[in-house]
């Protein structure tokens, strides 16, 4: 599969401020969540996949197309900043009908309403955006990339001061743009367990680089060899820990109130071990759980690595 | 540029003009700009109200003042606050190229001082005629300051809204430019007012209008004024083109 984004030994600087260093990237049509802390890069690279920014050094690839100076790829990629970027005397119906003009859109009525209603805001369209709440005003900036149909859309912490609800809706917005649309959706966040919720495949940046991209999966098979902590919670659990330091994969054990956490060096295999050596220690384990099994451990252990 | 991006530029155009012109502080300065233009017109025509005069008060306030001022209120704010507060960015991230961007940003600009402009001086001017009436010629100045409040909007808009790309203080540039340059340093003696945008406005006016201080201004020529203006703004929107155009929107 031909990739959508390719990065070679991208850098870009402000000042004595690392926005990227030497990054290799390659992103393939799908959903694809860009993941990393603040600072990690990702708006930087946003920046430079629309053309805001020209990079100091490598090249970057959209669509096969540099973007730098290059306003005709524009018509191909829908671009949803990280920051507010809407003009907040304007309607919302305005609004779109201005991006819908200037990306050359026909019967701009007729799609301005279609966008409105697929972001669920046609009826506050009319309305000034300086009335919008935080998540209405994400929605219009999603619309607003949407409204030209394009191949590919860029949307930059698109949860980000939303509410519950609202992140649940929007994630399955953007679900629902590549299921049913069609569009090959990049997404950052540094809220992890959510990209987790949107896609499998995720690129992972941290001071500017890529630090690991794929798929999830795989890229928990990478930090494999490292430590994973197991929280056990229940009554005999001291016991039961006593009896897992005899295993080889076992590292440590931490003693709680009434839990135990167990580091454990292959955990696939420990919790193949686990149902029998509890049951033969008859402990009464009432939880178990890993405190790695999500999206911010594999990062951190990724860093730290 | 093909018919799409004229059709989306247009819209740009309009989208700002109407912006701009409907933003609320604007109008607040708008109608405070009508109300002193007719409050000068009144106190002028209380005396005076020979052709001279209406020439001498359109010159001293609408020539050498709302001209310089009126620009810079709009010019300071139009594409700078924009680029503040990055809203910009999704016009640039739009198939329109970024030198058709800027001219886009300065044709609204031009709309909006120009109906400001013919606005305010209209208000003197119809004050003026209300209460020493219509003597013949007057109506003849009136048009001819209009006109030369449109050529006046063409290079000072196009000077401040070329400096909002560099600086973001261009208020303070705006200041000094019209009050210490212009409303000064360019009355001096000796050459240096031939280094203002409103020497050739007058010198433009004093080939028009055969009354008041633009009646016996010394002025540069009437063509030679119309290249002067027309090169500098040129050279100004080709600058500011090109300064958007290279411009990093981080």
């Amino acid at each position: 599969m031909k990739p959508i984004i390719t990065a070679t030994d991208l850098s870009k600087w402000y000042g004595d401020v690392i926005g990227l260093n030497s990054l290799d990237l390659e992103i393939k049509p799908g959903i694809t969540g860009i993941v990393g802390p603040n600072g990690a890069g990702k708006s930087t690279l946003f920046k430079l996949i629309m053309g805001l920014i020209k990079p100091k050094l490598g090249e970057i690839e959209v669509l096969g197309e540099r973007p730098w100076r290059n306003p005709g790829i524009n018509a191909k990629i829908g671009f949803c900043p990280d920051y507010e970027s809407l003009p907040l005397d304007s309607t919302g119906r305005d609004y779109l009908a201005l991006i819908a003009r200037l990306q050359g859109v026909s019967g701009v009525d007729g799609r301005v309403q279609e966008v409105a209603e697929t972001v669920g805001m046609s009826g506050d369209i009319g309305r000034k955006i300086g009335g919008y709440s935080k998540g209405m005003k994400q929605r219009v900036k999603i619309a607003a990339a949407l409204v030209h149909r394009p191949e590919l859309l860029i949307l930059d912490e698109p949860l980000a001061g939303t509410d519950p609800l609202g992140r649940k809706d929007l994630i399955e917005l953007i679900g629902a743009l590549h299921r049913d649309s069609g569009f090959d959706v990049i997404v950052s966040s540094h809220i992890l367990r959510e990209v987790e919720r949107m896609t499998r495949e995720i690129a992972l940046l941290y001071k500017g680089r890529a630090i690991a991209s794929g798929n999830i999966s795989e890229i928990r098979a990478l930090i494999d060899k490292h430590p994973h902590n197991v929280v056990i919670r229940g009554e005999g659990t001291r016991q039961l820990a006593k009896r897992l330091l005899d295993e080889e994969y076992v590292i440590s054990v931490r003693l709680g109130d009434d839990l135990v956490t167990i580091e454990v060096r292959e955990p696939d295999m420990f919790f193949r071990d686990f149902p029998g050596i509890a049951r033969e220690q008859a402990s009464g384990v009432e939880e178990i759980y890993s405190l790695d099994d999500n999206l911010e451990s594999v990062f951190d252990y990724l860093v730290e690595g | 540029m093909n018919l799409e991006d004229l059709r989306g530029w247009i819209a740009l155009v309009q989208f700002l003009t109407r912006r701009t012109l409907l933003n609320r502080r604007m109008l607040i300065a708008l109608a405070c700009a009508i109300l002193l233009s007719a409050l000068v017109a009144y106190a002028v025509a209380e005396e005076m109200t020979g052709l001279d005069d209406l020439a001498g008060m359109l010159d001293i306030f609408v020539l050498s003042f709302f001209l310089l001022v009126i620009p810079l209120v709009y010019g300071s704010s139009i594409l700078r606050s924009d680029l503040e507060d990055r809203s910009i960015t999704m016009v640039l991230t739009s198939p329109l190229n970024r030198p058709m961007v800027y001219i886009g940003y300065r044709a609204a600009l031009f709309i909006c001082v120009a109906v400001a402009m013919l606005i305010i001086t209209s208000a003197g001017a119809l004050t003026f005629f209300a209460l020493a009436g219509v003597e013949s010629g007057a109506i003849g100045i009136y048009v001819n300051v209009c006109l030369l409040t449109l050529i006046g909007a063409i290079v000072y808009s196009s000077l401040y809204l070329t400096v909002s790309l560099i600086t973001k203080r261009v208020i303070y540039f705006g200041l000094f430019y019209a009050f210490i340059w212009e409303g000064f340093v360019g009355l001096l003696p000796g050459g240096i007012g031939d280094f203002t945008i409103r020497h050739y406005v007058r010198s433009i006016g004093s080939s028009w209008i055969q009354y008041g201080g633009l009646g016996s201004y010394q002025g540069s020529g009437l063509l030679n004024s119309f290249l002067v203006l027309a090169g500098a703004a040129a050279v100004l929107v080709a600058l500011g083109s090109y300064l958007l155009h290279v411009k990093e929107i981080e």
